[in-house]
């Protein structure tokens, strides 16, 4: 088992030394590990020990976890003082131990973390700490080697994820999904399928989604000819209507009626011929409703009919072309076939001349529109690449019969083909196998399975995408090939260098920031006036592309912490007090030399973690503890009171002293003093994210003392000591990005997973496309297991 | 299994195609759902405001008839004294952490129509219980196009847990129509306009319309097929998200029975499309009234809720003068200044509320007023939004339930009397009869 998973290593490693030479990689160069042979060495040496679950002295929580907890914990989390909610000492058995595993997990985090015990309790030594650490790591996975790929539930697309699969499967430049109720968030996304539900609402958006983008997809204009054949024309004057032809004899006028629908441009065109007789051809004059509108002559004769054309604009409704013959001639001394000229009208055809050409969506569905009597062959091909798309796998015999049923159905109806692709359409998108991302089990199946490879194109687009899989990676799919690790990590890195990569910072990086909170963000107009709704769309804006630069660059995931450049327009760039930045664009800006660096410097995060009126060091600190540490404090107790804002706007300086006062409290220091000092750092960045040196007339304090001592003053030195911990941050960023790309919470069990992805990260300079690549490597990303 | 049959049926017609066996049964439709001439129904509305009230501002001196000078934030309603009652003395006993830890504004949104303790999580397995207006769309529902109408002016949470390990889904929906599925709202006016009043079509003649209806009932036949096969090759989880879908397939397919109630469409042709979200707060409120009076009115629903906004808003009055969010503002810690500002954005709402009772009142349905024949509570599931208490709950309720309810009063009851007593009586008061809801322990007296 052991030497299995190295191999896994090995594998992702010469992986990503194959990925320099790939031409597939455009600007992203991945650095390889210069000794790979030692990496994997050194990999060796910190591969978790896997030590019995029961050891002879009793079994791990009477030897191992009890101790401690009796020693550093029960005094606050026992039987009579439960602080926060939380007593370790209830466990009685292994089994109701392993149960809980989430909270020995979170303890195991503090107690490493030196979050826990507090200031001036009994302190553990290092070597306890560690011990207590690696039993609760036993507690939880027992052994990486088997842990379970986890299970994803059937996901519903969320909102953001149907516009952009309606956008490449159909074609239409549309966002149905804008009016669809909010999406549920649970482990800080909106596309976990636990959480995701389906209300009748919802579905009745679906049906209404549906039909609007099959009448804006398939055009049911009617571009045909319109044709009156000689037959069905009436006459005035000498005209005889024949079973196939209007003939003029003498004076006379054939009329053509027409209905047009579609008003504009047409061409009118007549076909006919005459019966040559005398000096000259036949004439005659076309009118349109009785109006004169061009003369011309007939030279063809029987043998061969003429075709005359005239273009002519119609309004809506009824309107007639009449043919009056002009020049009638007859002569009886003349031989038989020589002495009467008269003409015969074959028909009248009106074309549409300047129709729009068909929508590409339109072309997508109906290349061109079958022949007659072939319609139904015609649909069936459709409906089975439409269905095979838009159910991202191919489509079933009895899926394709069902479709054609309806087909059916609408042909009885009479309704004209372009409305029936249209119904048709409509049902495939609002079919639980376009709706829903479904992976589905045997009946009675058992144990874990590798994804199909259809199932993993799926979780791959919506992972890196928000959207759905394109052709090749279906085709790959059905070639079986995708499966295949070196084919998987092609594939990653052509899908990160798509614009349509642009879902990862949209979705992901928007949500891992908690950058979506900037829409209800509201400072006051007052102290902040500029701040609109375009200035926090460009803040938004300014650390997605930072983001994506990160991403497209392949550079380290650190970047995001200490990157000095990031992306600024005019405005923005004035903004921050940064000279020189011109045009409404945001560009890439060097940031050496000025205050900035990072998301922690970006006005984004700044304003979310902000008050309408002050900073709000405490937001801040517990921002950075939730989404870079990955060590979210608890929520606060009730009844803790507030600063007392007493309606004036507090300064940085009073502020600083309030919290201060507020940190004394015993109910809050643990908290506090692991949130607040971090959140000093960034006093020097205002509510808006601007540069000051100064509040009020008040010098800005920037110094604060983690919990462990370590001192720093400015947010240069607190992003240094921030960085200390390299695989911190990078766990962290694991856990956001393969909750993200399974759709599940993370469980104790997935530990070992992360384990995996950030030593890949390590190994390979913590780039972050690297990091993504081994994202879709992981087990969780790839299998799924069939128990519930 | 009613259901499988009228579905056969209408396959079978489908195959038939017979557009004209349609045409046929069209009035037959028509006229099994035209409204039979009787008293007119009683209608049930929820009005929800976030982070508790000014209580000292809300709760009447004295209990009894609602005279002289009203206490602040209910001033705005001083002229329609006579059409509420102030009840004080409610409690949700399960908004409270009952070893929950914190998290009572999510807890109390979600207990509130519910009476039930809702499972902390952030994630998976949300569990609450089936809110009281969903109890009463069950059956009196029945009647109408839509069972019920959920409408607010915030969408649901952006981000993360919404508050202290609690899903978004708790604080942002006091509508539950199971344990685990709250039931979305709309936000946006136009899009409720357009839900109830049809998508533009107002000219669409009646035969494209079967036509339309006809071929919505064979493609939800075709995809209920597809679902159906699926359920085989599914888990417990995934089924449950599979259940939802058939839900509201049936809600859809239920809707396509009913033919287009002409009142309606006489209703909505005679008011504007609302355009969309409007900039201003306020009118939000008021627009979205507007459409619940509208949608009773025209009775397309009996029963409403709507929140003003999600519980922990933390959106600023700038309208009255407040730039703090509201959220902060509430942790008032006794500040006289933030105090004021609390009661000034209760007041705020208060106001809106005169607006909607207002209209109400002025809209005629049969020989009374709207407001006369409907059941309107009016509140929160947090009292003092610093102490984040959940007794002695600010209550209103408006509105005489055909002439079943005394209003003008303020009827003060033992403190702890359980809110899923009122909701025991008015469920009562329409024909649905219960033993239980939630932590109820018998209907409420003294108000019917």
């Amino acid at each position: 088992m052991r030497s299995k998973r190295n191999s896994g290593y090995i594998e992702i490693l010469k992986l990503a030394g194959l990925a320099a030479s790939s031409s597939l990689l455009g600007i992203v160069i991945l650095t390889v590990p210069q000794t790979k042979g030692t990496k994997v060495g050194a990999q060796k040496t910190t591969a978790k020990k896997v030590a019995p679950i029961k050891s002879a002295t009793g079994d791990l929580l009477q030897a191992d976890l009890s101790p401690f907890v009796n020693k550093y914990c029960a005094s606050c989390h026992g039987k009579t003082s439960q602080v926060a909610g939380l007593s370790l000492t209830k466990y009685k058995s292994l089994a109701e131990a392993k149960a809980a595993a989430e909270i020995w997990q979170r303890a195991a985090s503090n107690v490493s973390n030196s979050h826990m015990p507090p200031k001036g309790m009994k302190m553990p030594t290092t070597a306890e700490r560690q011990k207590f650490v690696d039993a609760v790591k036993r507690l939880v996975n027992e052994d990486c080697g088997v842990t379970s790929p986890g299970r994803v539930t059937l996901r519903r697309l969320n909102r953001a994820e149907y516009n952009n699969t309606i956008r490449d499967l159909i074609g239409v430049d549309y966002r149905p999904a804008d009016d669809f109720p909010s999406d549920d968030v649970g482990y800080g996304f909106d596309n976990i399928g636990d959480v995701l539900s389906l209300s009748p609402l919802l579905m009745e958006k679906y049906l209404d989604a549906a039909e609007q983008i099959a009448n804006r997809a398939i055009s049911t204009e009617k571009r045909a000819p319109i044709l009156v054949p000689g037959s069905n024309m009436t006459g005035k004057g000498a005209v005889t209507i024949d079973d196939d032809s209007a003939d003029l004899a003498s004076f006379g006028t054939a009329i053509a009626s027409f209905n047009i629908a579609r008003p504009g441009r047409y061409s009118i065109s007549i076909s006919g011929y005459q019966y040559k007789a005398g000096p000259d051809n036949a004439k005659v004059a076309v009118d349109v409703d009785g109006t004169a509108v061009s003369e011309f002559t007939i030279a063809e004769t029987r043998e061969k009919a003429g075709t005359f054309s005239l273009p002519f604009k119609f309004a809506k409704g009824k309107h007639t072309v009449g043919i009056t013959f002009l020049n009638d001639f007859f002569d009886a001394k003349l031989p038989a076939n020589q002495r009467d000229r008269n003409v015969t009208i074959k028909s009248v055809t009106l074309s549409l001349l300047d129709a729009a050409p068909f929508p590409e969506s339109h072309l997508r569905l109906i290349p061109e529109p079958p022949e007659p009597g072939k319609e139904r062959a015609a649909a069936e091909k459709t409906l089975r690449d439409l269905s095979t798309r838009a159910y991202r796998r191919p489509a079933t015999q009895e899926e394709v019969s069902a479709l054609l049923k309806l087909y059916d159905l609408t042909a009885q109806a009479k309704e004209p083909y372009e409305k029936r692709i249209q119904i048709c359409l409509q049902a495939v998108l609002v079919s639980p196998h376009f709706l829903f991302k479904v992976e589905t089990d045997k009946p009675g199946a058992k144990g874990d399975r590798a994804l199909t490879d259809f199932e993993l194109a799926t979780r791959l687009s919506y992972f890196l995408w928000s959207s759905t899989p394109d052709s090749r990676l279906l085709q790959l799919a059905g070639e079986k090939k995708l499966g295949t690790p070196a084919t998987l990590k092609a594939e990653v890195l052509r899908m990160l260098q798509d614009p349509k990569a642009q879902g990862l910072a949209d979705n992901f990086a928007e949500q891992w920031l908690q950058l979506r909170r900037l829409e209800n963000f509201q400072p006051n107009p007052e102290q902040f006036p500029g701040v609109d709704t375009e200035m926090k769309h460009l803040m938004a804006n300014e650390t997605k592309s930072f983001f994506m630069h990160v991403l497209n660059q392949n550079l380290p995931v650190t970047d995001f912490l200490d990157g000095k450049y990031t992306y600024l327009n005019a405005r923005l760039a004035k903004h921050y007090g940064i000279p020189n930045i011109t045009g409404d664009d945001l560009r890439l800006v060097n940031l050496a030399g000025t205050q900035r660096g990072g998301v922690l410097s970006q006005a984004s995060i700044l304003s979310i973690t902000s008050n309408p009126t002050r900073t709000s060091p405490v937001k801040r600190g517990k921002w950075v503890l939730e989404n870079i540490l990955g060590t979210p404090p608890p929520p606060p107790p009730p009844d803790v009171g507030d600063l007392g804002d007493d309606g004036q706007i507090l300064t940085s300086a009073n502020l600083r002293e309030r919290l201060e006062q507020h940190r004394k409290k015993p109910d809050c220091f643990s908290c506090h003093s692991r949130m607040d000092p971090i959140g000093f750092g960034m006093e020097n960045y205002d509510a808006v994210g601007r540069w000051r040196t100064e509040d009020q007339n008040n010098k800005i304090d920037s110094s604060g003392v983690l919990p462990d001592g370590r001192k720093f003053t400015g947010p240069d030195q607190l992003k240094k000591i921030l960085l200390q911990n390299k695989d911190q941050f990078t766990r962290t960023l694991a856990d956001r990005l393969l909750t993200y790309a399974t759709g599940r919470g993370m469980e104790p069990k997935d530990q070992c997973h992360l384990d995996e992805i950030v030593l890949t990260a390590k190994n390979t300079n913590y780039r972050f496309a690297s990091m993504i690549i081994a994202i879709t490597q992981s087990d969780p990303f790839r299998k799924r297991s069939a128990n519930p | 299994m009613n259901h499988i049959d009228r579905k056969t049926f209408l396959r079978g017609v489908g195959t038939a195609m017979a557009l004209p066996v349609l045409e046929k049964m069209f009035p037959m439709t028509a006229l099994a759902s035209s409204l039979p001439a009787q008293a007119k129904p009683v209608r049930m509305a929820f009005l929800f405001v976030p982070n508790g009230v000014e209580i000292n501002h809300w709760t009447p001196k004295a209990a009894g008839a609602l005279s002289g000078e009203l206490p602040n934030i209910l001033q705005p309603l001083s002229e329609l004294r006579n059409d509420f009652n102030i009840l004080t003395g409610l409690t949700q006993h399960h908004a409270r952490a009952n070893g929950d830890g914190p998290g009572d504004h999510a807890r109390s949104t979600a207990c509130w129509l519910t009476g039930v303790q809702a499972k902390k999580t952030a994630g998976s397995d949300i569990r609450n219980g089936v809110s009281a207006d969903q109890v009463a769309a069950r059956e009196i529902g029945r009647n109408t196009k839509f069972a019920s109408l959920e409408i607010g002016c915030e969408r649901g949470g952006v981000s993360g847990d919404c508050d202290s390990g609690y899903s978004c889904a708790y604080s942002s929906n006091v509508s539950w129509r199971s344990e685990n599925t709250p039931v979305a709202k709309e936000v946006n006016p136009r899009l409720v306009f357009e839900r109830l009043f049809g998508n533009g079509q107002a000219g669409e003649e009646k035969e494209a319309q079967t036509r339309r209806d006809l071929f919505r009932q064979s493609i939800l036949d075709l995809v209920s097929e597809d679902a159906s096969r699926l359920k085989a090759q599914l888990g417990t989880r995934d089924l449950r998200k599979l259940d939802e879908y058939f839900e509201g397939v049936r809600e859809i397919e239920k809707r396509l029975q009913k033919f287009e109630n002409s009142q309606a469409a006489l209703i909505a042709a005679g008011v504007g499309k609302p355009n969309g979200i409007p900039a201003d707060y306020g009118e939000h409120i008021r627009l979205m009234g507007d459409m619940m009076v509208l949608a009773f009115q025209a009775d397309l629903t009996r029963v409403c809720t709507f929140m003003f906004a999600n519980d922990g808003s933390n959106r600023s009055y700038h309208q009255i003068g407040v730039s703090e969010g509201h959220h902060d503002v509430s942790h008032h810690g006794r500040d006289p200044k933030k105090l004021e500002k609390k009661r000034q954005i209760d007041r705020f709402h208060t106001e809106q509320l005169a607006y909607i009772l207002r209209k109400m009142k002025e809209t005629k349905d049969g020989d009374a007023s709207l407001l006369d024949n409907t059941m309107l509570v009016y509140g929160g599931g947090i009292s003092d939004g610093d102490r984040h208490n959940h007794d002695n709950l600010p209550i209103l309720m408006a509105g005489k339930a055909g002439g079943r309810l005394k209003t003008g009063q303020h009827i003060v009851y033992p403190n702890e009397t359980p809110m899923t007593n009122l909701f025991l009586s008015m469920l009562d008061k329409v024909g649905v009869r219960m033993d239980k809801l939630g932590d109820s322990t018998g209907k409420l007296q003294g108000l019917f």
